[in-house]
């Protein structure tokens, strides 16, 4: 989740008044926005992914002053009509079809203002354009360029400029490999053949989206006063809300918001559209839901303190929102607006029967057994490593834990393992472990719950661990048997498969010393390990 | 300590160490008192606890003979058995052949006679001549400072003359010939104490009751020795639950008090169950490699499903406007135990509500293990399904966990999970930190994950907590990957949850 930096200064003049820190940490913490702290006048916040709209200083403090109640009432975000017009041609299609632009007029840009509308190109193409992939953003200083623009896709050899912050003139190809911008955003034009790119009516290229703009037209500095600010991507409602944001921030700035007709093959759409969207408010399902009696007037209220003004029963969810899905989203404005510390909590008296997952019963029953019996629980990781399975286990992809990468296929290795651990400390030693093995048939997974149990001392032999899995049976009222067998894991002729009836469920024995070896063991270890899901299905 | 409650006390063994004691050594008492030493040892070790004699461990370093040494002790260093050999001039190579010197033995030995100045070597003909001079008379008749050393071994390597040290720094050069022993000497010493104590005069004492007193009915006049017991005991340890299996049962058991019942499923999941079902789209940072476990394999999550797969594609591509019906299968190692309420409510018809469920299982994440992360952790998971039930009851449910769990004090504050609404944080207030600790995340189902899954809008109450850091906590813990070490050592001496 992105963190956003503020400085105190710059939001209390945005709110209009200074505010202290300890209203301050508190009315942020219950907006919705994981406060991290306030430190030497910066305000460090984590926004939630579903709130891109807060990702901006402007957009912050636009937030914060309703729901402080600084604010009375939110502000109307309009655009005045112009003759701007930005043409797409069919050949975007295959590329990166779709753009949404606007044109905001008198802001001043200083310093501070510069970086502040960077930082939010930067917050908003990382989260919600899902680093530009989604959507990209492009400003461009309104009188360096000339209407009506072209959004066009050529081959990128013939697409020659001066990328922003180069010295040199080169075409689009070259600027991906020579601009660090190309290089870091040049796979998501991979296997293109045309390149998407932004032209005005001097032929003047203004940028090649979503890698970068141009030096010549497309760089703000402390002389503009006017932008020309454009989206582009594969969704156009993705690009629609983005555009919202950027431009409500700007109109936060003090900028005039005029619109821009985009003229694509079939259609045209006048952008930005920033009439809010309209939502019934459920007020009886809102009570019902939230387990509050308040009344209508008091839901409105809740809701203007999260910038949501009503119209009678409507609600006029502001254009900068991209959250708002259904009902519940203006359920949950109500929570919040209404403030989650007032929320007592209540239990309902109704009644419903507990019951715990049987095999979990019987698998603390068994433990109990053990336990009795002297042995240990211990509790080893699902994800072991490569050497740690028998035959090939199920492996997950560029685990950062490369040492435990693979899923554990028995229990015999990390009992082992736990044996390794322990080497240094008393014999004997009694262990066990239970719980879930991943084995492959075929293209299947069978997750499988096993028993392990094992014991290690200078007498260690078949017999102890036999009277274990005898007492298991007994205390079960199983007969279990025993049939030799071979098994790698054990040393030849004394070890066997355990039976119930005519079914293996496991098996049992001294292990071998070339095991013992792997895990630097040097006094003998005998084990069992058997198959609960299976013994489970004998018990009933 | 009175006297005469200490003599109650003392064992046969002890009161014979005591009688004997003046101030000894350990050796001395055990050829005494014809006892082994661990039994001397440990009954000086308990009348030290009773304040009756005081004992001092010293350590000393001993120079011993070598494997050389030994015979160097009798047959002479090599210098001075060269020596003595030469009564005439003899040709060099002609030496080792009569036996008393080898010939690793002959170049160490020319090389000290000539420190001595005992002999002189000429050259004549392409062969060497060895002579003595006049320094050898009085070397062989009193010999050299280290042959004397060799004679007077073993010494203490503390307490050397000069002479001495000058022999043993030229000796340790010389391999095998001296060694080293790190001598433990145990001296006890009588307190005045003692001496009150042995004039009292008990009757027998009888360490043990025994079987045959009883039957024999022998013990109605004996007296039985006084035990120390205020004094520690070895420790015993027998079988134990894991500390996490404890916790977990009692967090069980409190859902299980309130009417929920468990779910259980799969660890290896489908991408659908995981991911699709809780309205998490599908270009979602939750679902890249780099934050979740998933394996090359697939798996179809429309089998017997294929209604819900529908309405939940139906749902993403409506609200998202993406779908790739591929990456529904893929497995993933469960990210969260949320999984199980999707599966579960998916499973629900209407005469089934209401109704609550949980489950305490482990989930994975794609972390480097460190000591405040795990790639696989535990998360305790719940729903409670009723068309009634409300976000106050959920914190109502939320504060009767933790009140259990011991802590009084919850709040929660508004966080965000995609697939719930009124989502919340969740924190606990530790009452000897004084500070609100952050214990999981919790909401109501949203519109958009229910109905298609059940098929009706109903409200769901959900929750997803952790519990690592209450065990860490609990069992004084400060680094997380402690609770899966399995040392046996620290896992028997851990305190069990009681709660």
């Amino acid at each position: 989740m992105p963190t956003i930096e503020i400085n105190k200064k710059e939001l209390e003049h945005y709110l209009g008044r200074a505010v202290d820190d300890k209203r301050l940490q508190e009315s942020i913490s219950y907006l919705g926005t994981d406060l991290e702290g306030i430190e030497d006048g910066v305000i460090k916040v984590e926004i939630f992914p579903h709130r891109p709209d807060l990702l901006s200083v402007p957009g912050f403090a636009r937030a914060l002053s309703q729901f402080m109640s600084i604010s009375k009432k939110p502000k109307e975000y309009k655009s005045k009509s112009s003759s701007y017009v930005v043409n797409v041609e069919k050949l975007v299609n295959s590329v990166r079809p779709y753009t949404t632009c606007a044109v905001i007029k008198n802001v001043k840009f200083d310093d501070q203002k510069i970086k502040e509308i960077v930082q939010i190109q930067e917050k908003l193409h990382i989260t919600f354009g899902r680093q530009r992939k989604k959507c990209a953003i492009g400003v461009y200083p309104l009188e360096a360029i000339k209407f009506p623009i072209t959004y066009t896709a050529k081959d990128p050899k013939q697409i020659e400029f001066v990328p922003l912050e180069s010295r040199k003139k080169m075409n689009a190809s070259q600027m991906l490999s020579q601009t660090s911008s190309g290089r870091m955003y040049g796979h998501l034009l991979e296997g293109c053949k045309t390149y998407p790119v932004f032209l005005d009516a001097n032929n003047e290229v203004l940028s090649v989206p979503p890698i970068i703009n141009s030096h010549t037209v497309g760089k703000i500095s402390d002389k503009t006063t006017d932008v020309f600010v454009e989206c582009s991507g594969f969704d156009y409602i993705t690009l629609s809300q983005c555009l919202n944001m950027i431009v409500c921030a700007l109109s936060d700035m003090d900028g005039d918001v005029y619109e821009v007709k985009v003229h694509y093959p079939n259609s045209v759409k006048k952008n930005p559209e920033l009439k809010p969207k309209k939502m019934k408010i459920p007020f009886d399902l809102v009570n019902k839901r939230l387990g509050l009696s308040l009344s209508k007037q008091d839901v409105k209220k809740a809701l203007l303190r999260m910038g949501i003004t009503t119209e009678k029963d409507t609600a006029l969810i502001p254009p900068y929102r991209t959250d708002f899905i259904s009902y519940a989203d203006i359920i949950e404005s109500v929570a919040i607006g209404y403030g989650y510390q007032n929320f007592e909590g209540t239990i309902p008296d109704v009644a419903t029967v507990g019951k715990e997952a049987p095999l979990d019963v019987f698998k603390r029953r068994l433990s109990d057994v053990l336990i009795g019996l002297g042995l240990v629980q211990v509790s080893t990781f699902h994800l072991v490593s490569k050497d740690q399975v028998e035959g090939d286990g199920v492996w997950t992809v560029d685990a950062k834990t490369s040492e435990h990468d693979t899923l554990r296929n028995q229990l015999i290795d990390p009992v082992l393992s736990t044996f390794g651990i322990n080497r240094g400390h008393e014999y004997p030693q009694r262990i066990f472990e239970n719980g879930i093995v991943f084995l492959q048939k075929g293209k299947e997974v069978i997750e499988q719950e096993r028993l392990c149990c094992g014991i290690s001392g200078a007498d260690t032999d078949y017999t102890q661990i036999r009277q274990i899995m005898d007492m298991i049976g007994k205390r079960l009222g199983l007969t279990v048997q025993y049939k030799e067998s071979k098994d790698p894991f054990f040393i030849e002729g004394r070890s066997a498969q355990i039976l119930i009836g005519n079914t293996a469920i496991g098996r049992i024995g001294e292990v071998s010393p070339k095991y013992l070896a792997v895990y630097k063991l040097e006094v003998p270890v005998a084990i069992m390990e058997i198959n609960l899901d299976e013994l489970f299905l004998k018990v009933d | 300590m009175d006297p005469k409650q200490l003599a109650l006390k003392l064992t046969s063994i002890e009161r014979l160490v005591l009688g004997t004691l003046k101030q000894h050594t350990l050796d001395e008492l055990v050829k005494k008192t014809k006892h082994t030493e661990t039994e001397v040892m440990r009954a000086l070790q308990w009348l030290a606890n009773k304040k009756l004699v005081t004992i001092k461990k010293t350590v000393t370093n001993q120079i011993i003979l070598g494997k050389l040494g030994k015979q160097y002790v009798k047959k002479l260093l090599p210098e001075l058995r060269l020596l003595k050999s030469l009564t005439k001039p003899t040709n060099l190579s002609d030496v080792c052949k009569s036996g008393v010197i080898d010939k690793q033995e002959l170049q160490i030995a020319l090389g000290k006679l000539r420190e001595y100045s005992a002999i002189k070597l000429t050259k004549k003909d392409n062969e060497t001549i060895l002579e003595k001079q006049p320094n050898a008379k009085q070397l062989i008749s009193k010999g050299t400072i280290e042959q004397q050393f060799l004679s007077d071994l073993p010494l203490n390597l503390d307490k050397l003359t000069d002479e001495q040290r000058f022999a043993y720094d030229k000796l340790k050069k010389r391999g095998d010939i001296i060694d080293q022993n790190t001598i433990k000497v145990v001296t006890a010493k009588k307190l005045s104490l003692a001496d009150e104590v042995l004039k009292i005069k008990t009757k027998k004492l009888y360490d043990k009751l025994t079987p045959a007193m009883l039957k024999e009915s022998t013990w109605k006049n004996k007296t039985f020795r006084h035990y120390d017991v205020e004094v520690n005991v070895p420790t015993v340890s027998g079988g134990r639950k894991h500390p996490t299996a404890e916790v977990i049962e009692f967090v069980k058991q409190i859902w299980l008090d309130m009417g929920f019942k468990e779910m259980k499923g799969p660890m290896l999941e489908e991408s659908f169950w995981n991911f699709d079902a809780l309205f998490i789209p599908q270009d979602h940072s939750a679902r890249e490699m780099q934050d979740a476990l998933f394996t090359r394999l697939k798996r179809d999550p429309t089998k017997n499903n294929k209604q819900k797969y529908t309405a939940v594609k139906k749902q993403q591509l409506q609200s998202w406007r993406i779908w790739d019906d591929d990456k529904t299968k893929e497995l993933v190692l469960r990210t969260h135990t949320t999984n199980l309420s999707a599966r579960t409510i998916a499973g629900l018809k209407k005469d089934d509500l209401p109704t609550k469920f949980f489950s305490v299982g482990k989930v994975f994440r794609n972390e480097t293990l460190d000591w405040t992360h795990l790639f696989e952790f535990y998360q305790v998971e719940g729903i409670v399904i009723d068309p009634n039930v409300t976000f106050n009851d959920l914190i109502g449910y939320l504060k009767i966990f933790f009140k259990k769990m011991g802590f009084d004090q919850i709040r929660i504050r508004p966080a965000y999970f995609p697939y719930v609404s009124q989502g919340t944080e969740v924190e606990v207030f530790h009452p000897v930190k004084k500070k609100w600790i952050e214990l999981g995340g919790a909401g109501v189902f949203r519109p958009e994950v229910v109905k298609p899954l059940m098929g009706v809008d109903t409200p769901v109450l959900a929750w997803g907590l952790g519990m690592g850091r209450i065990m860490m906590e609990y069992y004084g813990i400060n680094d997380i990957r402690d609770l899966y070490k399995n040392d046996l050592k620290t896992l028997q001496n851990m305190k069990s949850w009681v709660r």
